[in-house]
Formats: structure tokens, C-alpha cells, sequence
């Protein structure tokens, strides 16, 4: 079992350990100066996406996706839904663990194959999913807290490193809201990506009522976080600068040195994203599989081995990049992803069940 | 399939060995008749060379023969020569009882009159009386009883209470437990004057039947706990109990892992706060370590000594023990991968001077740290297992000269023998060592990862260390509760030695986790009503 608050610190760390991997496709989006407030958009569209399946686990208290979209779709129609809800976490997976690899071989290690760490990341998901949400919960506590903590440590740093410039934020919203809208399309869908696993470790949570609360103060709390990086990124380098960055949170670390002691420090931030992603890994194989799980009512440690093997056989396999990572980063790709699964399915299933008025019977899963 | 067979299979062997513990737990009552029951006792004690069976007769009476039955070298024999078998033969039988008393009288009347000083207890089996022998108590039999009197008589060598070797304090108690659990308990006693410290005995292994004693103080430790610990000792099924690891071992969560549930302590201090913090403490005759459970992660960096210091010097040695630990596991691999896959984070200078002291080494810096770690473990084993003053000069001349030998032969750079005794060092400041010592084995999966991946191994391996450390429970208590959920204010109190611990009914720590989160009500201190970190709950 965990805790709302542990359920919040969950999708919280699932949100900020992303921050730099979407942080680029802001700045690089023509969003410029005005990166900030697309940061901002991004939050609240986040907010607003999220409330179908913070609604659904409201509904169906102590079972995941699984299981209602059984009750309120019906059998074949349910695991249908439940299998493509599954197998878009573990494509999530997939491409957590390339774009690692990608980010590893660019920054820190040329030479190595980039299956290594893909096939790392995966395995260790499934070994951290394999321990259950409430042992994600505590490991959430810790990661957050060093996350967060390296973060303001490392803006705190690169702001009196070098010299910042405010006048990078003007003019203000020049170019009217096409290119902010534009550039916060990504960003929304990992947000409600983030959010969505509320569909899963709902299962986990004994106080429903107040799952509302933690998953919204999760969705401002990391979307402060982005304004912050976007913000930090944008007066260091200047607009024009910060969308030619790989990854600008990288090369905020990278300007701080130690003299003497230590030349960069993105090579620490680097270990401690590479945690997070790693987190994030064993936080949507557990999603898969609670959900899939409870859609087929087949024992939890035959998916998780059939969903790990499948994650390992695609994360080693170089056309991922081709077919996933290319398209992902697209903002028109990513939008139809969100439409798709969760406005259709989610909020298709949220819609079904208000016009049936199906409900959950309680919290009586204490098995999770 | 093959499993299902097994289980079928276990299932048998299970229930013949029930049925055959069955039969061997049939007692055999005592006949009254003196020598009938001396010649079973002897039977059972066949070839039992420090038996003792001393015969005379109660008050000259020839009728009323009488023997004392003890193990040679348990009791103080001259004191129940003086005490016990004196006081019998010069008894002058009370008229009331007649000339021809019942035995259950004679019995009674011998209890009250002739051996009041001693603790008795009035046994009718063969059984019963064999146990209390076997304890070192002295065994009366009198004839025409058909009970035995088993009294207190022990008086065996123990080592006196003195500083104990592992756990040092320079300020605080000198006192450390000896090897008898029975003293132990008194120990403890002396520092928690309260009848709600309760001592549950129970004996352990079929052969050694050794005396184990479960500590609590009652209403302030969780009753979940202490019935957990009760059903886990009342299962541990072995023919030998010696030492509490193997209590520890079958007792724990998980045995298959280096972070212990329990930590074991030779300080009667340590056990004390333990108690009054909730913790339920595990004595075994025979050992000095008592073992305290349930611990968690942080728990291990801290001490009793702690608490008679200064709070900011107390906190600042909570801190270097935390970092004491990362530097123990952590530097070693972290100075491999930098010097083989990160040397844009080196500085040039000392990039340049790492380089050139390097060059020309048989084997790469991961190999070379592998061999360094392993001989300075093996350094560690030898000067730990030989007698004090040599192993300090096997320590000496193993790490300094074969140290700077091997820096001189162009064998290991001077920067990894810096960084691998920097280690070695900072393993010996964690606090609770014995517990700890099988953490220092994580560097080595460290080291592979940083070896063969840089940073990025480092990161995977804490990684799947952190998973593995969040699924450890202990006694149903999270091993890796820093806070409260969301809580951050009371990570502090888990690092930090603040003084509002010291005036707290319970100090702050995850055993109290559970209600924390709210699940059952919060409790009250039984002596002063107050409730249990009532501010934090709310």
C-alpha cells in the first residue's frame, strides 16, 4: 500500500526526471523567450488532461484500468483497452531507455553500443516493478529528494557561474500564442503520460478521496520546476543559443565547474537523471503490468515476464529510434498519442461509465 | 509438476518427523521409590562422567533415604554441602507429622523448614528434573516421594561485566553484556526500573536447549512486533542455538541479504534506548550480543553514545558516519570510473599527474582496484584474527609497506592505494560495525559496474541497491523509512540529533511508521498518558 502523498511523490519524480528530455523540444520549438510561458501552458494542459483518469481512479477505488475497464466496457472490449493502455507504457519504456542511450553515447560514453543501456534500463525496471508500488514509494521519497535537491543545487550554481541576462525574456509574446501553443503540445503529453499512471497505482492507494489532491499538487509542483529550468536555460544562453542544446538541462551543468576539484558537473546531473529514468522504467512496467494483469486475471509474475522480455527484445533493437523517438519528439505525433489514449480510451471510458453509472464497490483489493 | 512433488514429499517427512517428536515428548513420571528413579536417571545420563549423585539420610532416619543430583563444576558444591545436605541429616523431624508422614508431607515440610533460602520448584516428572540438571540446578529426591525438589543452586565461571570490545564509548556507560543471559537481564534492569520491562524465557534447540529471553517493555512497544518476534522464535526449529546470529539469521525478514533487521549490541545503553524507543531486544545465553529489532537503515548510524553528547556534536558525528558510508562503498568505484571513462572531470593537473603515475601498470585501474580491495580485506581478516599485538603489526606492515612496495614496483598507482585505504578507513567510522561489515561488500558490485560503464554502471548499481533496500521490511516496518511521507521536516530528526528528541515520550523513528500513517489509533504512553508524537500525526 501507499500513501497519497507517496502517490503524488510518484508521479512528481515520474514528471521532473523527464523535465530533461522535454525541456529541449520547448526551447527548440520556436518558442524562444517565450519558453517560459509555454512551460506554463504545458502545466495547465497537463492539469486538464489528467482529470479523466484522476476521475476513473476516484470512481473504481482499490483496482487499476484492469480492472473497471472490465466492469464498464465488458470483457473483450476491456482487455482490448487494457492491452493498448499496456502496451503504451511499455512503449513509454522503450523509449525512456533509447533516449538514455542516445543522451549517454552523445554526452559521456562515444563508443559504447547503445543496447548496453537500453537493455539495462529495462531489466532494471522490471526488477524494480517486480517489488511493487509501495516499494516504488519509498524509493520515490528518496529519488525525489536528491532529484529536486541536485536541480536547485545546479541552477543555483549555473546562475552565479556565469552572467545572466533577463533582457533574453523580451519582448514578451511577440509573436502572438501559435508558437507557445506549439511548443507546450509535447510537453502536455508527458505530463498527462506522468499523470496516468494514477490508472495503475490507484490499486495501491487506501484513501482515494484524496488522490485528487496529490496528483494535482504534483502536476503544478514539477510544472514549477520546468518554468524554472525553462526560464534558467533561456537567460544563460539566450533564446537562440538554448534551441541549439541537445539537452540545455545538460549544458546548464556543464558550465559549472569547481576550479580545481571538479571541471563539469553534468556528469553528476547525468547519474542522477539516469536514477530517475530508471525509475520512471520500473514505474510504467509496473503499470503495465498491474493492468494488464488485472484486465487478463493472469498471475502478475507471468506479465511482468512477458512484458520485460518484449521491453528487451525492442529496447536493443536500433528501429525503435526510427519509428518511436522521431515521431515522439514531433509535436503533431505526440498530440494524436494524447488524443488516442488518453482522451479516447480514458476519457471514452470515464464517459461510459458516468452514462452507466457504474461505480467500484470500495477499496477491497488489500491483496496489491 | 516437480514441484508439486516435492511439496508432497516434504509434506511426509514432516509429519514422521511430528509423529516421532510426538513420542519423544511422553514424560515419564516419577515412582517415588528412591532408587527406582536414580537408576532411570542414570540411564539417561549413561556415560555422563560429571553426574553427581550424593545419598544420605534425612535427620539419621535410615528409612528416610534422600540423594541430591547435580552436574560437577554448575553448582557451588561446598554451599549445598553447608545450605542443603547438613541442614537435611541433622533435621530433627517435627512431631506433628508423626512417624510414618506421607511423602507429599515430608516433602512439603522439608520446603518450608529445612531449604527456605532456596528457590525450589516442586517437579513430578523424570523429564522436568533432567531439565533442571541439565540447567545447573540441584535435584532432591526423597524416598517415598514421588516429586523432586529442583533449586536454584548455580554457580558456574563467567567473566566478569566488563567494557565491552566492540562498541566503545568515550563518554557513557563502561558496562557491557558478559556471556550470561541471566546477568544481561539484570544489566537492563538496573537502567529500566519499571514492571512494564517484561523478560519472556524460552528455551531454544532440541539439543542444546539453550535459554533465550525475549525483552520488552510493555504498551510501548507495538504488540504486532512482539507477537511477530514471539511466533518467529517459537518456529526456529535446529538442534543447537550458540550465538545469536543464527537467531538473527532465522529470526529475520530476509536472509538473503547484507542489511540486517536486527542489529546486535554489546551495550546495555544501546538495548535500553532501543526499548524505550519500541524496539523489542532478543537475549541468548552464551553470547554477548543481545539483538535489537526492528532496525532500519539510519538506526545503523547511530549509537547510545550519541545521546551524552552535545546535540551539534552529535549530529555532526550522524553525518560523517552517513558519509563515512558512502565514501566506504562509493569512492573506489566513483576514482575508477573517472580515471577510465571521465577525465573531463579531473582537473588537467591532476589529470597529468594521475596519467603519469599510472603509466605503465600491469593491469587496468579496475583490475588493479579489485586486487587492492581484495588484499586489503584479507588484510583486515588477518589483523582482526590474530592476537592484539601482532595483528596491529600484521595491519601496519601489510598496508604501509606492502602499500608503498607496490607503488615503488609500478604494481598500483599512488592514487588508488590513496583512495582504497581512504575507504578501508571510512568503513571503520560507521558506528554499529558487526552490523554493518557486510555492507562493505557493495563496493564490489560498485566496482564491476564503474569498470565496465562509468558513471552510468555506478548509477544502475545504487539504483537496484536503493530498489532492493525499499523493499526490505522488518517486522512489517519499511527498512528505508527516512519520513513520514512528504514529510521532509523529519528527515532531519532521522540525520540530526535535535533536542526535542530527548524530551519526546518516543523519539522519532520508523517504528512508529505505521502510525504515523494513521492506520491505528494513536497510542498513549502508558506511564504518563501523553500521546505518541500527537504533533507529527496531524
Amino acid at each position: 500500500m501507499i500513501s497519497t502523498r507517496q502517490l503524488g511523490i510518484i508521479v512528481a519524480l515520474s514528471r521532473v526526471s523527464v523535465i530533461t528530455v522535454f525541456l529541449p523540444v520547448i526551447t527548440a520549438a520556436d518558442a524562444r523567450q517565450d519558453a517560459p510561458i509555454a512551460a506554463v501552458v504545458s502545466t495547465l494542459g497537463g492539469v486538464l488532461l489528467t482529470l479523466p483518469a484522476v476521475a476513473l481512479a476516484v470512481r473504481f477505488p482499490g483496482t487499476s484500468y484492469g480492472g473497471f475497464a472490465r466492469r464498464v466496457l465488458g470483457k473483450p472490449l476491456g482487455i482490448l483497452a487494457s492491452v493498448l493502455l499496456a502496451g503504451f507504457f511499455l512503449v513509454l519504456v522503450v523509449l525512456r531507455a533509447r533516449q538514455l542511450a542516445f543522451l549517454l553515447i552523445a554526452s559521456q560514453l562515444e563508443l559504447a553500443p547503445s543496447w548496453i543501456f537500453a537493455g539495462t534500463v529495462v531489466l532494471v525496471g522490471g526488477y524494480g516493478a517486480s517489488l511493487g508500488g509501495d516499494s516504488l514509494g519509498r524509493m520515490a521519497e528518496i529519488l525525489l529528494t536528491l532529484v529536486v535537491g541536485s536541480i536547485v543545487v545546479g541552477l543555483s550554481l549555473a546562475f552565479l557561474s556565469v552572467p545572466i541576462d533577463f533582457r533574453y525574456l523580451r519582448p514578451i509574446m511577440h509573436r502572438g500564442w501559435g508558437p507557445v501553443l506549439y511548443a507546450s503540445l509535447n510537453p502536455i503529453f508527458w505530463f498527462v503520460t506522468s499523470g496516468s499512471v494514477v490508472l495503475a497505482l490507484s490499486a495501491y492507494c487506501p484513501d482515494h478521496r484524496r488522490i485528487p489532491r496529490a496528483v494535482m499538487a504534483a502536476i503544478v509542483g514539477s510544472g514549477v520546476v520546468l518554468v524554472a529550468m525553462a526560464i534558467g536555460a533561456t537567460i544563460i544562453f539566450g533564446p537562440e543559443k538554448a534551441q541549439g542544446q541537445l539537452s540545455p538541462a545538460l549544458s546548464l551543468a556543464r558550465i559549472v565547474f569547481v576550479h580545481g576539484v571538479i571541471e563539469r558537473m553534468d556528469a553528476l546531473l547525468m547519474s542522477v537523471w539516469v536514477a530517475g529514468v530508471t525509475f520512471d522504467a520500473a514505474l510504467f512496467t509496473l503499470v503495465s503490468v498491474v493492468t494488464l494483469s488485472d484486465a487478463t486475471r493472469i498471475s502478475p509474475k507471468y506479465v511482468l515476464i512477458a512484458i520485460v522480455s518484449i521491453g528487451f527484445i525492442l529496447a536493443v533493437q536500433r528501429f525503435v529510434d526510427i519509428f518511436l523517438i522521431r515521431r515522439l519528439v514531433d509535436p503533431v505525433y505526440t498530440t494524436w498519442a494524447a488524443v488516442l489514449v488518453h482522451v479516447l480510451m480514458v476519457g471514452g471510458t470515464l464517459l461510459v461509465a458516468v452514462i452507466t453509472g457504474r461505480r467500484g464497490a470500495g477499496n477491497d483489493d488489500s491483496s496489491k | 509438476m516437480f514441484t508439486r512433488l516435492f511439496r508432497v514429499l516434504r509434506r511426509l517427512v514432516r509429519a514422521k518427523e511430528a509423529e516421532s517428536d510426538s513420542s519423544q515428548g511422553s514424560q515419564t513420571p516419577l515412582s517415588g521409590d528412591l532408587q527406582r528413579d536414580l537408576s532411570a536417571l542414570e540411564n539417561l545420563f549413561d556415560r555422563v562422567d560429571d553426574l553427581v549423585i550424593q545419598s544420605f539420610f534425612v535427620g539419621g532416619d535410615e528409612s528416610v533415604g534422600a540423594s541430591v543430583v547435580y552436574l560437577d563444576g554448575m553448582i557451588d558444591a561446598a554451599r549445598v554441602e553447608e545450605t542443603v545436605i547438613e541442614p537435611l541429616m541433622l533435621w530433627a523431624r517435627p512431631r506433628q507429622l508423626g512417624d510414618s508422614p506421607s511423602g507429599r508431607q515430608l516433602a512439603g515440610r522439608i520446603q518450608s523448614t529445612v531449604l527456605p533460602a532456596h528457590r525450589a520448584v516442586e517437579v513430578s516428572t523424570l523429564e522436568e528434573m533432567v531439565d533442571g540438571i541439565l540447567d545447573g540446578d540441584l535435584t532432591l529426591l526423597v524416598q517415598d516421594v514421588d516429586t523432586a525438589l529442583v533449586m536454584d543452586a548455580k554457580e558456574f565461571m563467567t567473566r566478569s561485566v566488563e567494557e565491552p570490545g566492540a562498541d566503545v564509548a568515550v563518554r557513557g556507560s563502561r558496562e557491557g553484556f558478559i556471556d550470561h543471559a541471566a546477568v544481561n537481564v539484570t544489566l537492563l534492569r538496573r537502567r529500566i526500573r519499571s514492571t512494564r520491562l517484561k523478560a519472556e524465557r524460552l528455551r531454544m534447540g532440541h539439543k542444546s536447549r539453550t535459554d533465550v529471553r525475549l525483552i520488552y517493555i510493555e504498551g510501548v512497544a507495538q504488540k504486532d512486533v512482539v507477537d511477530e518476534m514471539r511466533r518467529r522464535l517459537d518456529d526456529i526449529d535446529v538442534d543447537m542455538v550458540d550465538s545469536s546470529r543464527l537467531v538473527q539469521n532465522l529470526a529475520g525478514d530476509r536472509p538473503h541479504t547484507v542489511f540486517p533487521c536486527m542489529h546486535a549490541t554489546e551495550r546495555p545503553d544501546t538495548v535500553a534506548h532501543g526499548l524505550a524507543e519500541g524496539r523489542v531486544a532478543v537475549f541468548v545465553d552464551n553470547d554477548p550480543f543481545v539483538l535489537v529489532a526492528p532496525s532500519t537503515f539510519f538506526g545503523f548510524f547511530t549509537t547510545a553514545e550519541q545521546y551524552n553528547l552535545n546535540f551539534y556534536v552529535a549530529s555532526f558525528v550522524r553525518v560523517v558516519s552517513i558519509g563515512a558510508f558512502l565514501l566506504s562503498v562509493l569512492l573506489t568505484p566513483t576514482y575508477v570510473a573517472m580515471t577510465t571513462f571521465h577525465h573531463e572531470l579531473i582537473p588537467m593537473p591532476l589529470l597529468l599527474n594521475i596519467a603519469a603515475a599510472e603509466a605503465g601498470l600491469p593491469l587496468p585501474v579496475g583490475a588493479t582496484a579489485f586486487v587492492v580491495e581484495v588484499m586489503l580485506e584479507v588484510i583486515r581478516e588477518a589483523g582482526a584474527r590474530l592476537p592484539t599485538a601482532v595483528g596491529q603489526a600484521a595491519g601496519i606492515i601489510g598496508a604501509v609497506v606492502l602499500g608503498q612496495a607496490a607503488i615503488e614496483a609500478a604494481f598500483v598507482g599512488p592514487g588508488l592505494v590513496i583512495v582504497a585505504a581512504t575507504a578501508t578507513i571510512a568503513s571503520f567510522a560507521i558506528p554499529q560495525y558487526e552490523a554493518t561489515s557486510g555492507w562493505r561488500l557493495l563496493r564490489f558490485p560498485l566496482l564491476l559496474m564503474g569498470s565496465v560503464l562509468g558513471f552510468y554502471g555506478i548509477s544502475i548499481a545504487v539504483v537496484v541497491i536503493v530498489m532492493h533496500l525499499a523493499s526490505l521490511k522488518t517486522f512489517g516496518i519499511p527498512f528505508l523509512s527516512l519520513y513520514p511521507p512528504g514529510r521532509v521536516s523529519e528527515l532531519g530528526e532521522e540525520v540530526l540529533q535535535m533536542p526535542e528528541a530527548y524530551r519526546r515520550p518516543v523519539r522519532p523513528g520508523a517504528v512508529w511508521d505505521r502510525w504515523r500513517r494513521g492506520e491505528p489509533p494513536v497510542p498513549r504512553d502508558p506511564d504518563t498518558g501523553r500521546r505518541y508524537q500527537k504533533e507529527r500525526l496531524r
